[in-house]
Protein backbone atom coordinates (compact mmCIF):
# COMPACT_ATOMS: atom_id res chain seq x y z
CA UNK A 1 0.00 0.00 0.00
CA UNK A 2 2.36 2.38 1.08
CA UNK A 3 4.58 1.33 -1.89
CA UNK A 4 1.64 2.44 -4.41
CA UNK A 5 1.00 5.87 -2.93
CA UNK A 6 4.96 6.22 -2.78
CA UNK A 7 4.68 5.47 -6.37
CA UNK A 8 1.77 7.89 -7.05
CA UNK A 9 3.71 10.40 -5.58
CA UNK A 10 6.91 9.85 -7.57
CA UNK A 11 4.41 9.99 -10.77
CA UNK A 12 2.36 13.24 -9.64
CA UNK A 13 5.74 15.38 -8.91
CA UNK A 14 7.56 14.14 -12.02
CA UNK A 15 4.13 15.13 -14.09
CA UNK A 16 4.76 18.38 -11.94
CA UNK A 17 8.35 18.99 -12.15
CA UNK A 18 7.41 18.23 -16.11
CA UNK A 19 4.82 20.90 -16.15
CA UNK A 20 7.02 23.47 -14.42
CA UNK A 21 9.69 22.69 -16.49
CA UNK A 22 7.35 23.18 -19.66
CA UNK A 23 5.66 26.68 -17.89
CA UNK A 24 9.65 27.89 -17.57
CA UNK A 25 10.11 27.98 -21.34
CA UNK A 26 7.03 28.83 -22.73
CA UNK A 27 7.51 31.82 -20.01
CA UNK A 28 10.66 32.25 -20.97
CA UNK A 29 10.42 32.51 -24.41
CA UNK A 30 7.64 34.64 -24.71
CA UNK A 31 9.39 37.31 -22.46
CA UNK A 32 12.39 37.02 -25.01
CA UNK A 33 10.54 38.89 -27.74
CA UNK A 34 9.45 41.46 -25.48
CA UNK A 35 9.57 45.14 -26.24
CA UNK A 36 8.83 48.11 -24.62
CA UNK A 37 8.55 50.32 -27.86
CA UNK A 38 6.63 47.78 -29.92
CA UNK A 39 6.89 45.71 -33.04
CA UNK A 40 7.13 47.88 -36.37
CA UNK A 41 6.41 45.14 -38.31
CA UNK A 42 9.14 46.27 -40.65
CA UNK A 43 12.38 44.88 -38.84
CA UNK A 44 15.92 45.84 -39.45
CA UNK A 45 17.37 45.37 -36.74
CA UNK A 46 15.78 43.81 -33.78
CA UNK A 47 15.95 40.39 -33.26
CA UNK A 48 14.19 39.88 -29.99
CA UNK A 49 11.53 37.26 -32.33
CA UNK A 50 14.24 35.53 -33.26
CA UNK A 51 15.91 35.27 -30.01
CA UNK A 52 12.25 33.98 -28.83
CA UNK A 53 12.25 31.38 -31.48
CA UNK A 54 15.63 30.12 -30.93
CA UNK A 55 14.72 29.77 -27.19
CA UNK A 56 11.42 28.10 -27.88
CA UNK A 57 13.51 25.40 -30.75
CA UNK A 58 16.55 24.74 -28.28
CA UNK A 59 14.72 24.56 -25.42
CA UNK A 60 12.38 21.78 -27.33
CA UNK A 61 15.15 20.03 -28.60
CA UNK A 62 16.92 19.88 -25.18
CA UNK A 63 13.72 18.29 -23.16
CA UNK A 64 13.70 15.88 -25.98
CA UNK A 65 17.38 15.23 -26.45
CA UNK A 66 17.57 15.45 -22.37
CA UNK A 67 15.52 12.98 -22.09
CA UNK A 68 17.91 10.88 -24.67
CA UNK A 69 20.58 11.15 -22.45
CA UNK A 70 19.80 10.34 -19.47
CA UNK A 71 18.35 7.00 -21.30
CA UNK A 72 21.55 6.52 -22.69
CA UNK A 73 22.93 6.66 -19.49
CA UNK A 74 20.94 4.42 -17.63
CA UNK A 75 21.86 2.00 -20.30
CA UNK A 76 25.13 2.55 -20.12
CA UNK A 77 24.82 1.85 -16.28
CA UNK A 78 22.86 -1.38 -17.17
CA UNK A 79 25.91 -2.32 -18.94
CA UNK A 80 28.11 -2.20 -16.61
CA UNK A 81 26.16 -3.71 -13.49
CA UNK A 82 24.79 -6.68 -15.60
CA UNK A 83 26.75 -7.37 -18.65
CA UNK A 84 25.59 -10.60 -19.87
CA UNK A 85 21.79 -8.82 -20.24
CA UNK A 86 23.48 -6.98 -23.27
CA UNK A 87 23.10 -9.16 -26.51
CA UNK A 88 26.03 -9.08 -28.99
CA UNK A 89 24.94 -7.38 -32.55
CA UNK A 90 22.65 -5.22 -31.26
CA UNK B 1 -18.41 -1.06 -49.98
CA UNK B 2 -15.99 -2.42 -47.42
CA UNK B 3 -15.22 -0.29 -44.21
CA UNK B 4 -11.58 -0.04 -45.66
CA UNK B 5 -12.79 1.91 -49.01
CA UNK B 6 -15.14 3.61 -46.64
CA UNK B 7 -12.88 5.25 -44.06
CA UNK B 8 -10.49 6.14 -47.30
CA UNK B 9 -13.33 7.80 -49.16
CA UNK B 10 -14.18 10.29 -45.64
CA UNK B 11 -10.39 10.49 -44.87
CA UNK B 12 -10.14 11.59 -48.51
CA UNK B 13 -13.46 13.74 -48.61
CA UNK B 14 -12.22 15.22 -44.77
CA UNK B 15 -8.69 16.72 -46.10
CA UNK B 16 -10.11 18.17 -49.18
CA UNK B 17 -12.81 19.59 -47.38
CA UNK B 18 -10.51 21.09 -44.91
CA UNK B 19 -7.97 22.34 -47.61
CA UNK B 20 -10.69 24.52 -49.50
CA UNK B 21 -12.12 25.71 -45.90
CA UNK B 22 -8.04 27.14 -45.62
CA UNK B 23 -8.47 28.64 -48.92
CA UNK B 24 -11.49 30.41 -47.85
CA UNK B 25 -9.35 31.79 -44.65
CA UNK B 26 -7.31 33.40 -47.53
CA UNK B 27 -9.77 34.85 -49.71
CA UNK B 28 -11.50 35.97 -46.24
CA UNK B 29 -8.94 37.66 -43.96
CA UNK B 30 -5.76 37.94 -46.17
CA UNK B 31 -5.20 40.76 -48.60
CA UNK B 32 -5.35 41.76 -51.42
CA UNK B 33 -8.58 39.46 -51.27
CA UNK B 34 -9.67 39.94 -47.63
CA UNK B 35 -13.51 39.76 -48.39
CA UNK B 36 -14.67 39.11 -45.16
CA UNK B 37 -12.84 42.86 -43.88
CA UNK B 38 -13.76 44.67 -47.03
CA UNK B 39 -17.56 43.39 -46.41
CA UNK B 40 -17.05 45.01 -42.87
CA UNK B 41 -16.07 47.93 -43.83
CA UNK B 42 -18.21 48.60 -47.04
CA UNK B 43 -21.27 48.71 -44.67
CA UNK B 44 -19.35 50.88 -41.84
CA UNK B 45 -18.12 53.23 -44.34
CA UNK B 46 -14.72 52.74 -43.50
CA UNK B 47 -11.79 53.51 -46.03
CA UNK B 48 -8.75 52.42 -44.22
CA UNK B 49 -6.44 49.14 -45.78
CA UNK B 50 -7.80 45.70 -45.54
CA UNK B 51 -5.11 43.11 -44.82
CA UNK B 52 -4.83 40.46 -42.23
CA UNK B 53 -3.72 43.42 -39.44
CA UNK B 54 -7.45 44.39 -39.07
CA UNK B 55 -8.58 41.31 -37.58
CA UNK B 56 -5.44 40.95 -35.54
CA UNK B 57 -6.32 38.60 -32.42
CA UNK B 58 -3.07 38.82 -30.99
CA UNK B 59 -3.30 42.17 -29.76
CA UNK B 60 -6.22 41.87 -28.07
CA UNK B 61 -4.47 39.66 -25.77
CA UNK B 62 -1.73 41.91 -24.65
CA UNK B 63 -5.02 44.47 -23.80
CA UNK B 64 -7.04 42.14 -21.33
CA UNK B 65 -5.28 43.45 -18.50
CA UNK B 66 -4.51 46.92 -19.91
CA UNK B 67 -7.97 49.31 -19.38
CA UNK B 68 -5.98 52.05 -21.20
CA UNK B 69 -6.50 50.03 -24.25
CA UNK B 70 -9.98 48.66 -23.61
CA UNK B 71 -11.33 51.97 -25.65
CA UNK B 72 -9.66 50.55 -28.48
CA UNK B 73 -12.60 47.23 -28.79
CA UNK B 74 -14.99 50.00 -29.08
CA UNK B 75 -12.75 52.12 -31.43
CA UNK B 76 -12.58 49.69 -34.10
CA UNK B 77 -14.81 46.84 -33.79
CA UNK B 78 -12.70 44.40 -35.80
CA UNK B 79 -10.90 44.03 -32.36
CA UNK B 80 -14.27 42.13 -31.13
CA UNK B 81 -13.60 39.19 -33.36
CA UNK B 82 -11.41 38.05 -30.77
CA UNK B 83 -14.03 37.57 -28.22
CA UNK B 84 -16.25 36.06 -31.33
CA UNK B 85 -13.94 33.38 -31.54
CA UNK B 86 -13.44 32.73 -28.10
CA UNK B 87 -16.86 32.74 -27.59
CA UNK B 88 -17.42 30.32 -30.54
CA UNK B 89 -14.11 27.91 -28.92
CA UNK B 90 -16.23 27.93 -25.47
CA UNK B 91 -19.33 26.04 -27.63
CA UNK B 92 -17.65 24.46 -30.37
CA UNK B 93 -14.08 23.83 -30.18
CA UNK B 94 -11.06 26.41 -31.27
CA UNK B 95 -12.68 25.65 -34.98
CA UNK B 96 -10.89 28.57 -36.66
CA UNK B 97 -7.53 26.79 -35.94
CA UNK B 98 -9.16 23.66 -37.43
CA UNK B 99 -10.89 25.26 -40.55
CA UNK B 100 -9.97 28.76 -41.06
CA UNK B 101 -6.66 29.37 -39.87
CA UNK B 102 -4.30 29.02 -43.42
CA UNK B 103 -0.99 30.39 -41.01
CA UNK B 104 -1.09 27.34 -39.45
CA UNK B 105 -2.42 24.75 -42.44
CA UNK B 106 0.04 26.00 -44.94
CA UNK B 107 2.81 24.30 -42.65
CA UNK B 108 0.43 21.26 -41.60
CA UNK B 109 -0.03 20.31 -45.29
CA UNK B 110 3.25 21.24 -46.84
CA UNK B 111 4.47 19.02 -44.66
CA UNK B 112 2.60 15.88 -45.80
CA UNK B 113 5.01 16.80 -48.74
CA UNK B 114 7.64 15.91 -46.57
CA UNK B 115 8.90 12.03 -46.08
CA UNK B 116 8.49 11.63 -42.01
CA UNK B 117 12.81 10.41 -42.24
CA UNK B 118 13.37 14.07 -42.16
CA UNK B 119 11.26 14.98 -39.53
CA UNK B 120 11.85 16.07 -36.07
CA UNK B 121 9.43 13.19 -34.16
CA UNK B 122 8.23 15.65 -30.23
CA UNK B 123 5.44 13.80 -30.20
CA UNK B 124 4.54 11.99 -26.70
CA UNK B 125 8.26 13.37 -25.75
CA UNK B 126 7.65 16.57 -25.30
CA UNK B 127 4.39 17.80 -23.70
CA UNK B 128 3.43 21.03 -25.71
CA UNK B 129 0.73 21.79 -23.20
CA UNK B 130 2.70 23.26 -20.31
CA UNK B 131 5.05 25.46 -22.77
CA UNK B 132 2.12 26.78 -24.97
CA UNK B 133 0.55 28.00 -21.41
CA UNK B 134 3.47 29.39 -20.49
CA UNK B 135 3.89 31.20 -23.24
CA UNK B 136 0.36 32.64 -23.13
CA UNK B 137 1.03 33.99 -19.71
CA UNK B 138 4.27 35.58 -20.99
CA UNK B 139 1.47 37.49 -23.40
CA UNK B 140 -0.75 38.47 -20.10
CA UNK B 141 2.13 39.65 -18.39
CA UNK B 142 3.60 42.01 -20.46
CA UNK B 143 1.03 44.83 -20.25
CA UNK B 144 2.23 45.11 -16.32
CA UNK B 145 5.96 45.16 -17.77
CA UNK B 146 5.08 48.28 -19.90
CA UNK B 147 5.52 46.63 -22.96
CA UNK B 148 3.84 44.40 -26.11
CA UNK B 149 5.03 41.26 -27.72
CA UNK B 150 1.78 40.76 -29.44
CA UNK B 151 3.51 41.58 -33.37
CA UNK B 152 6.72 39.42 -32.19
CA UNK B 153 7.01 36.11 -34.14
CA UNK B 154 3.60 37.20 -35.75
CA UNK B 155 2.95 33.71 -38.60
CA UNK B 156 -0.09 35.98 -39.60
CA UNK B 157 1.81 38.86 -40.32
CA UNK B 158 4.76 36.63 -42.30
CA UNK B 159 1.71 34.82 -44.01
CA UNK B 160 -0.01 37.95 -45.49
CA UNK B 161 3.60 38.98 -46.72
CA UNK B 162 3.85 35.92 -48.43
CA UNK B 163 0.70 36.47 -49.86
CA UNK B 164 1.00 39.92 -50.75
CA UNK B 165 4.14 39.23 -52.57
CA UNK B 166 2.54 35.91 -54.36
CA UNK B 167 -0.38 38.35 -56.02
CA UNK B 168 2.08 41.06 -56.91
CA UNK B 169 3.11 43.24 -54.23
CA UNK B 170 6.24 42.69 -54.88
CA UNK B 171 7.46 45.16 -52.26
CA UNK B 172 6.52 42.53 -49.69
CA UNK B 173 9.66 40.91 -50.80
CA UNK B 174 11.85 43.43 -49.19
CA UNK B 175 10.60 41.77 -46.17
CA UNK B 176 12.92 38.65 -46.81
CA UNK B 177 16.07 40.68 -46.60
CA UNK B 178 15.54 41.45 -42.63
CA UNK B 179 15.87 39.86 -39.67
CA UNK B 180 12.70 38.13 -40.22
CA UNK B 181 13.57 35.84 -42.34
CA UNK B 182 15.16 33.82 -39.33
CA UNK B 183 11.96 33.96 -37.70
CA UNK B 184 10.07 32.93 -40.52
CA UNK B 185 12.75 29.59 -40.98
CA UNK B 186 12.17 28.88 -37.45
CA UNK B 187 8.37 28.84 -38.14
CA UNK B 188 7.68 27.63 -41.47
CA UNK B 189 10.66 25.23 -41.72
CA UNK B 190 11.73 23.94 -38.44
CA UNK B 191 8.55 23.95 -36.12
CA UNK B 192 6.19 23.63 -39.63
CA UNK B 193 7.56 21.25 -42.68
CA UNK B 194 9.97 19.58 -41.18
CA UNK B 195 7.89 18.58 -37.53
CA UNK B 196 5.73 15.76 -37.21
CA UNK B 197 2.32 17.36 -37.71
CA UNK B 198 3.77 19.83 -39.51
CA UNK B 199 1.87 22.58 -36.40
CA UNK B 200 5.02 23.27 -34.19
CA UNK B 201 3.85 26.99 -34.00
CA UNK B 202 0.20 26.12 -33.04
CA UNK B 203 1.25 23.83 -30.83
CA UNK B 204 4.07 25.45 -28.58
CA UNK B 205 3.62 28.88 -29.21
CA UNK B 206 0.29 30.26 -30.47
CA UNK B 207 -1.61 32.47 -27.78
CA UNK B 208 -4.40 32.76 -29.65
CA UNK B 209 -4.83 28.92 -30.54
CA UNK B 210 -4.24 28.50 -26.35
CA UNK B 211 -6.76 30.87 -25.63
CA UNK B 212 -9.01 28.97 -27.57
CA UNK B 213 -8.31 26.01 -26.31
CA UNK B 214 -8.40 26.56 -22.38
CA UNK B 215 -12.26 27.81 -23.40
CA UNK B 216 -12.96 24.41 -25.31
CA UNK B 217 -11.09 22.35 -22.42
CA UNK B 218 -13.87 24.42 -20.24
CA UNK B 219 -16.59 24.56 -22.21
CA UNK B 220 -15.76 20.74 -22.56
CA UNK B 221 -16.86 20.02 -19.16
CA UNK B 222 -20.57 20.92 -19.63
CA UNK B 223 -22.56 18.96 -21.51
CA UNK B 224 -24.34 21.43 -23.97
CA UNK B 225 -21.04 21.99 -25.93
CA UNK B 226 -19.85 20.43 -28.43
CA UNK B 227 -16.57 18.40 -28.66
CA UNK B 228 -14.28 15.34 -30.14
CA UNK B 229 -16.15 12.68 -28.42
CA UNK B 230 -14.82 9.01 -27.48
CA UNK B 231 -16.47 5.63 -27.29
CA UNK B 232 -14.47 3.24 -25.72
CA UNK B 233 -16.07 0.28 -26.40
CA UNK B 234 -16.21 0.81 -30.35
CA UNK B 235 -12.19 1.33 -30.01
CA UNK B 236 -10.13 -1.12 -31.81
CA UNK B 237 -6.81 -0.05 -30.86
CA UNK B 238 -5.72 0.35 -34.28
CA UNK B 239 -3.88 3.83 -33.41
CA UNK B 240 -5.21 5.55 -36.06
CA UNK B 241 -6.21 8.53 -34.38
CA UNK B 242 -2.98 9.08 -32.94
CA UNK B 243 -1.07 8.93 -35.64
CA UNK B 244 -3.81 11.32 -37.46
CA UNK B 245 -3.36 14.21 -35.28
CA UNK B 246 -1.25 17.14 -36.16
CA UNK B 247 -1.36 18.61 -32.60
CA UNK B 248 -0.23 15.40 -30.62
CA UNK B 249 -3.23 15.66 -28.52
CA UNK B 250 -4.56 11.96 -28.60
CA UNK B 251 -1.80 9.60 -26.35
CA UNK B 252 -2.36 5.99 -25.22
CA UNK B 253 -4.24 5.61 -22.13
CA UNK B 254 -2.78 4.96 -18.99
CA UNK B 255 -1.91 1.43 -19.06
CA UNK B 256 -2.20 1.26 -22.91
CA UNK B 257 -6.23 1.10 -22.03
CA UNK B 258 -7.75 3.52 -24.77
CA UNK B 259 -6.73 6.84 -25.62
CA UNK B 260 -6.63 9.87 -23.87
CA UNK B 261 -7.65 12.98 -25.66
CA UNK B 262 -5.88 16.37 -24.20
CA UNK B 263 -8.64 19.56 -25.53
CA UNK B 264 -6.09 21.73 -23.86
CA UNK B 265 -4.00 21.03 -27.43
CA UNK B 266 -6.91 19.96 -29.47
CA UNK B 267 -7.89 21.84 -32.70
CA UNK B 268 -10.90 20.36 -33.54
CA UNK B 269 -9.57 19.53 -37.03
CA UNK B 270 -11.44 16.15 -36.68
CA UNK B 271 -9.07 14.17 -38.49
CA UNK B 272 -8.91 11.73 -35.98
CA UNK B 273 -13.09 11.20 -36.67
CA UNK B 274 -12.47 11.11 -40.40
CA UNK B 275 -9.84 8.41 -40.02
CA UNK B 276 -11.11 6.17 -37.30
CA UNK B 277 -12.52 2.99 -38.95
CA UNK B 278 -15.34 2.29 -35.91
CA UNK B 279 -17.03 5.64 -35.00
CA UNK B 280 -15.05 5.44 -31.58
CA UNK B 281 -14.22 8.93 -32.26
CA UNK B 282 -17.57 11.87 -33.15
CA UNK B 283 -18.06 15.13 -32.71
CA UNK B 284 -21.13 16.75 -30.87
CA UNK B 285 -22.86 17.30 -27.53
CA UNK B 286 -23.17 15.05 -24.32
CA UNK B 287 -20.41 13.67 -22.75
CA UNK B 288 -16.53 13.85 -23.84
CA UNK B 289 -15.93 9.66 -22.90
CA UNK B 290 -18.30 7.31 -22.96
CA UNK B 291 -18.18 3.38 -23.33
CA UNK B 292 -15.81 0.88 -21.39
CA UNK B 293 -11.89 1.29 -22.49
CA UNK B 294 -9.83 -2.06 -24.55
CA UNK B 295 -6.63 -2.56 -23.99
CA UNK B 296 -4.33 -1.01 -26.99
CA UNK B 297 -1.36 -3.61 -27.83
CA UNK B 298 -0.16 -2.66 -31.25
CA UNK B 299 0.66 0.74 -30.82
CA UNK B 300 4.59 1.24 -30.25
CA UNK B 301 5.56 4.77 -29.03
CA UNK B 302 7.89 5.23 -32.43
CA UNK B 303 4.04 4.85 -33.88
CA UNK B 304 2.88 7.81 -32.58
CA UNK B 305 3.69 10.69 -34.83
CA UNK B 306 2.20 11.78 -38.27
Amino acid sequence: MLHISKDRINTISNRTIQNLTGVTIGLTTSLASFQRTGCSGNCRSCQSCTASGIILMASILLVKYGGGVQRIKKRFNKTVDEPHSVKIGK
Amino acid sequence: MSDGSNTKNRVRRHFWLRLSTYILGIFLFYAPFALFTRTIKFFTNNSTVSDVHNLCFRMPINWIFDPSQWSRFVSSPFYMGFFVIIGIAFLFGPLFCGWLCSAGAITEYLSRLVPDRFKIDLSGKVNPMPIRYGFLAGYLLTPFLGGSIGCAFCNFGIFQRFISALTGDWQQIAYWSTTMIITTMIWFFIFGLFMKGGRGWCSFGCPVGTLQSLFYAIGSKFGFTHKLKYDGSKCSGCGACIKACSMWSIKKGDQGKGIRLNPHTCNTCLDCTAVCPRGALSYGTGAAETGKLLQLDNISVSDTGK
